[in-house]
């Protein structure tokens, strides 16, 4: 007993000393450890089938566009489905809208509006945005549920401390656009402390109606304006970071070429909470968010005479914890909860003196709810230097309810509104589901250079609650649901199931001394797929037929399958940056609808870009040819619009004056007249002109952009 | 009510849809094993479960393990997620750090000897140690930057000051120079936690050499 507690006391005097003794002597210093960061800081995998949007190239580019999913179209296999000048949508591989987490800074935004008008990266700017990170293909568990086409990503710039005193830094930039007279400017301001940071980021922007190419004339309805600003708080200490952001969005105006309204109104303000700790037994990531937005419809003037307000209220909450654990040099377990909740009302005021407006508010949505409650655990493994795998499993539980709705009136003009909001109110419209989801990557280097990543992954989304609970069955109620630019009507059902999907993606990379070379085809089967199915025809208020049918969500089978290329080689290589370095990317999808055998609504033709890009000490210039071929392959169901192939040259033009970066760039340069195989029919330009065309690309556009850093 | 309706009709396609996804990520652990069963065993591999294989072997002190005799293979079945055996022993591992630094050091002093008070060696013998020992350096490194970890979108300098046993166990690790950052600093010293056990030493090394410091940069 004592001579235990005797080497105790002994064994604790040296543990003690020891460490002193050790520090008193000369250590042998060791050359540094380089640490890249995840672009997300979520510590997530990134699967060699995603891709990162830097700074450096969205700085290049966002003189170009204030659209954030245009900036996306780069990445091979993503898609912008066009709608307003800063709201169009990103599709991955074919699949698009609530197909797609869209988070920022990892905070999920709802879409909040029956056309999708304010998508989650209207509520970003490119001359703010610090990086995008799309995850196509099979996308690790950890990164979200209640999808099943990707995820997407946007961060904003991470918080910056001082190492000692304080500091400042920021970015200003201003751009403008010759094609519909846009400007906009943006300031990002950062004061820096030893443990506290404050960063201010806000940004502007508006354009007129852009004009198409060639003979296209003006493209109706395509004007914007909106602003954004934010401001976050960041704290370290030894607790870890702490990051508190509040923001405000305002968009008075944006044009929809292709739907019958127009966004009137659009404000939306937040706060984020996020936390992040290290501690000895792993990462510690904890965010939460608050986000409330007043959505209004009508129309702008090149939609007038008339009125017809709709209005939509949303507000959403939702928390999530996540845990990253090192196990081993070789396993870490990742395990995370999530929840979500969304709130919404969605109410068309009567119009006064209108016969079928009115006399009461329409009620499309009555405090709607979809509640969500996501569990999983992921597995990561670095088998070897060559090998890691990860697998994963996911819950999400899925609830959601509605309450009662009303016509506008009960006359006969409103008879079928009036008979279908009755079979609804009588309908028990509360849901639940239980979805699962699993992913397994395995990525192995076959060699120095050469990479081979496999996934596997089952995915489940439940449906939104506008794929649900849209009720209307007039032919007006009806064409005021649906964010498919086609014109169409579109009434929810009931009855929807999850969809289901399963995906098998592969990618070899492979690079060698200047030159890269990347290949992933996929393959994407989706059970219970949300398409629609023909209703009826439609026809005006004199009983005339319209170019429209109404159509309803119905659950569907339908596949996936392409095939994204891309590569890089250095064709001169100087000091420094200086070179030339010739780029090439091509993708080729099929989507097909395997229910009624005919191809799926706004699936990306065969296309490729390439682009040479030449750097010499402050000067950049690039010439990019972008090739789209002739869409043929259009859904039948949505009468939608065969568009004609294309070529479009960009030319790009940067000079660095050291505190000022100057860009010139002629988009379109040769004034190519085309129409956008995504963009849907243009309803602007039938409403003025009684003709209905697909939706034109924009025409040439010489853009300046000026930035400063300090 | 609308679960009910909702889940029940799709439940046994569910289970049968769950079952086959199991077996295939049971699939695809066991191919990741035999792929990785045919790497070549230069690598080196540092599990954690090896953890303790190795400081029993420090209980017998003479007796280093060379790591490389080791793999993942010898572990045996492909794991589900999480197994319970991976979770216990990074503490273990941290644990017994400190603790086994008693018999062994004087031990390891008395046996090699090599540079404290230096009676008159053979030149070229104390050469060809020096030698081997910046090439156990690099040996390290080597070992410590394969795993690396990921950033956490911060940037900054950690230095961090540790000590080995003459098996290569990491005996102690501190700041010797912050980031600036809690977090990053934590994830510079769990880094070398999680690297233990490190190469080691070629034998005739002194215990006091055994002493380096390492800056990971966060970018």
């Amino acid at each position: 007993m004592t001579f235990s507690r005797a080497l105790c006391a002994s064994l604790l005097a040296t543990s003690c000393l020891l460490p002193a003794a050790a520090l008193a002597q000369d250590a042998t210093g060791l050359p540094p450890v380089d640490v890249e960061s995840a672009t997300s800081g979520a510590g997530e995998a990134a699967p060699l089938g995603g891709a990162v949007v830097g700074r450096d190239e969205i700085r290049r580019r966002q003189a170009s566009t204030s659209d954030t999913a245009d900036l996306l179209r780069s990445v091979p296999g993503v898609s912008a489905n066009a709608g307003g000048g800063f709201s169009s949508m990103p599709a991955i591989r074919g699949m698009t809208e609530q197909r797609l987490r869209v988070t920022v800074d990892g905070h999920p935004i709802d879409l909040s509006c029956p056309n999708d008008m304010n998508s989650p990266l209207s509520y970003t700017d490119p001359q703010t945005i610090q990086a995008i990170r799309v995850l196509a293909g099979v996308a690790p568990v950890s990164a979200g549920g209640d999808n099943i086409g990707g995820v997407i990503d946007v961060t904003s710039a991470r918080p910056q401390f001082s190492g000692q005193g304080s500091t400042i830094s920021g970015e200003l930039s201003a751009f403008y656009r010759s094609n519909g007279d846009g400007f906009g400017g943006s300031a990002r301001v950062t004061v820096a402390g030893e443990n506290l940071s404050a960063t201010y980021t806000g940004s502007y922007t508006q354009s007129e109606n852009y004009s198409g190419g060639g003979n296209r004339g003006v493209v109706r309805s395509t004007e914007f304006a909106k602003t954004d600003h934010a401001l976050e708080l960041a704290a370290q200490g030894g607790f870890g970071l702490v990051r508190l952001k509040g923001g405000y969005h305002f968009a008075p105006y944006e044009g929809f070429a292709n739907q019958a309204m127009d966004m009137t109104d659009n404000r939306s303000w937040f706060v984020n909470l996020g936390y992040e700790g290290e501690f000895d037994f792993g990462s510690v990531r904890f965010t939460a968010d608050y986000r409330d937005t007043d959505h209004e419809m009508n129309f702008l003037a090149d939609k007038l005479p008339g009125a017809m307000p709709m209005n939509t209220e949303v507000h959403t909450f939702s928390a999530a914890l996540k845990l990253d654990m090192p196990l081993s040099a070789r396993d870490t377990l990742r395990t995370g909860w999530e929840y979500h909740h969304q709130w919404l009302n969605d109410y068309w005021p009567p119009v006064p003196g209108s016969m079928m407006m009115g006399p009461n508010t329409f009620v499309n949505l009555n405090a709607a709810r979809r509640n969500r409650l996501g569990t999983f655990g992921e597995w990561e493994a670095r088998w070897s230097e060559r090998v890691t795998s990860v697998i994963g499993v996911r819950i999400d539980r899925v609830s959601m309810n509605t309450g009662t709705v009303q016509p506008y009136g009960t006359g006969m003009m409103n008879m079928d509104d009036a008979m279908a909001a009755a079979a609804f109110n009588a309908a028990d419209r509360e849901r639940a589901e239980v979805n699962w989801s699993a992913s397994g990557i395995v990525s192995y280097a076959l060699a120095d250079g050469v990479s081979l990543e496999l996934g596997y992954a089952h995915k489940a989304r439940s449906p939104n609650l506008y794929e649900r609970y849209s009720w209307g069955r007039g032919a007006m109620a009806s064409r005021m649901i649906g964010w498919y630019g086609d014109g169409n009507g579109y009434v929810g059902n009931l009855n929807l199931r999850p969809e289901r999907a399963d995906t098998l993606s592969a990618a070899l990379d492979a690079k060698g001394e200047g030159w890269s070379l990347r290949i992933a085809p996929y393959y994407t089967h989706v059970d219970d797929y949300i398409d629609a199915v023909f209703v009826k025809k439609i026809t005006n208020m004199m009983g005339m037929p319209t170019p429209w049918v109404q159509l309803q969500f119905a659950n569907q089978q339908a596949e996936f399958y392409g095939v994204d290329l891309s590569g890089e080689v250095a064709l001169r290589r100087g000091a420094g940056r200086d070179g030339t370095t010739l780029s090439a990317s091509l993708s080729w999808l099929r989507g097909q609808n395997l229910s009624d055998g005919g191809p799926l609504y706004r699936q990306m033709p065969l296309n490729a870009r390439a682009s040479l890009q030449h750097r010499q000490g402050p000067l950049e210039a690039g010439v990019e040819l972008e090739w789209v071929s002739e869409k043929t392959r259009v859904d039948a169901t949505r009468n939608e619009p065969v568009t004609a192939a294309y070529a479009l040259l960009n030319l790009r033009l940067g000079y660095d004056l050291g505190a000022v970066q100057l860009s010139v760039e002629a988009l379109n340069l040769l004034d190519k007249a085309y129409d956008l195989p995504l963009g849907g029919v243009s309803l602007g330009d039938h409403k003025a002109t009684g003709l209905l065309r697909p939706v034109p690309g924009r025409g040439r556009s010489v853009n300046l952009g000026l930035s400063t850093r300090f | 009510m609308g679960s009910a309706a909702g889940t029940g009709q799709g439940g046994k396609a569910r289970l049968v849809s769950g079952l086959a996804s199991l077996a295939l990520h049971a699939l695809a652990a066991a191919g990741v094993l035999a792929v990785s069963g045919m790497e070549p065993p230069s690598v080196p591999h540092g599990p954690a479960r090896l953890t303790v294989v190795t400081l029993k072997a420090e209980a017998r002190p003479p007796a280093p393990e060379p790591e490389e005799t080791v793999h993942p293979r010898a572990g045996g079945e492909p794991r589900p997620a999480a197994p319970p055996i991976l979770a216990q022993a990074p503490e273990q591992s941290f644990a017994a750090g400190p603790a086994p630094a008693l018999p062994e050091a004087p031990v390891a002093q008395v046996r090699q000897a090599p540079a404290l008070p230096p009676p008159p060696p053979p030149a070229v013998r104390q050469e060809r140690a020096e030698d081997g020992f910046a090439a156990y350096q690099q040996q390290l490194w080597r070992h410590i930057a394969a795993r690396r970890p990921q950033g956490a979108g911060l940037s900054g300098e950690a230095t961090v000051r540790f000590r080995l046993s003459p098996a290569g166990a990491l005996l102690s690790a501190e700041i010797a120079g912050s980031s600036g950052s809690a977090n990053l600093d934590r994830i510079a010293l769990r880094t070398l936690r999680l690297a233990s056990p490190m190469p080691a030493p070629p034998q005739g090394v002194a215990s006091e050499r055994l002493v380096f410091t390492l800056p990971v940069r966060f970018h």
